[in-house]
């Protein structure tokens, strides 16, 4: 795949894909290009914000509310956490636990710990425990992003 | 590729012995040994249901995963097992010892999976560090 980039000072962001043919990683490709654009509404000290998706590090339901956890900051969103999971799935944010989701773009690595829990350490040092059923989920992603 | 295979087998094997018993079992009615293989396919079911139920229970913690999982099977297969008289008072306590030899391989099996898999998302993260 070759990049080019070019800086124009008259126009927006602007990505043209050129493709022999549509196949399944050019249409990923320009799946998760339009996802960068996709923002969630999220609420922090009273103030809604609109969180761009690449910005968010996990997801995660406590007590019946979901939380979304950039580097710096906690908001509380009105989405539910399956809801969240069909629409963030195509930007890398994937079901890790059952109460938990987290960016792929983010993952640093993944570990086993002494006690049989699986652990994902994030780029910004967060720790996250992995259920076994999802650690698949995590592969499979990162094999079609190849 | 071998998984898959393996996979395979085991089910092409699975529907050969259901259809050649039932076939069995159309020709010469219900025997000792066709009831046997359809009480274990009864159970193979039963058990498939209690895995994916306790998987739902708890699913974080491998080692308490496995021995909830290992003593809901084993419950089962003792009660499953009296109920089509497999076991008798005497040697009840052979349908832990039957569910552990199933389990204690698989166990250790699935460690070497749950290894493999967590060596290749590394190995992926580390591919995408160097290309960014």
């Amino acid at each position: 795949m070759k990049i080019e980039t070019k800086q124009t000072n008259d126009k927006p962001l602007t990505v043209i894909i050129e493709y022999p043919r549509l196949d399944a990683k050019t249409q990923k490709l320009i799946q998760k290009i339009k996802t960068l654009d996709l923002k969630v509404s999220g609420t922090s000290n009273g103030t809604v914000f609109q969180i761009p998706i690449s910005d968010i590090c996990y997801a995660e339901s406590l007590e019946r509310k979901t939380f979304l956890y950039t580097e710096k900051d906690v908001y509380l969103t009105d989405k539910k956490l399956y809801e969240l999971e069909e629409l963030l799935r195509e930007a890398g944010i994937i079901r890790i636990s059952k109460s938990c989701l987290m960016n792929v773009d983010m993952l640093e690595s993944v570990k086993r710990l002494t006690n049989s829990q699986l652990e994902a350490t994030l780029q910004n040092g967060e720790k996250l425990i992995v259920a076994r059923t999802y650690l698949k989920q995590i592969k499979n992603w990162l094999k079609e992003d190849m | 590729m071998l998984k898959v295979m393996i996979k395979r087998t085991l089910i092409l094997a699975a529907i050969i012995i259901l259809a050649v018993f039932s076939v069995s079992l159309l020709s010469v009615g219900m025997t000792p040994e066709i009831a046997l293989v359809f009480e274990i396919f009864l159970l193979s079911f039963f058990v498939t249901v209690i895995q994916q139920m306790v998987k739902q229970i708890i699913c974080s913690h491998l080692i308490l995963n496995i021995i909830l999982e290992y003593l809901a099977v084993s419950i089962f297969v003792f009660l499953y097992g009296y109920f089509v008289q497999w076991f008798s008072h005497s040697n009840w306590w052979m349908a832990f010892v039957y569910v552990a030899l199933v389990y204690v391989p698989a166990y250790f099996l699935d460690m070497a999976i749950v290894n493999r898999e967590i060596a290749y998302i590394n190995a992926q993260l580390e591919r995408r560090r160097k290309e960014c």
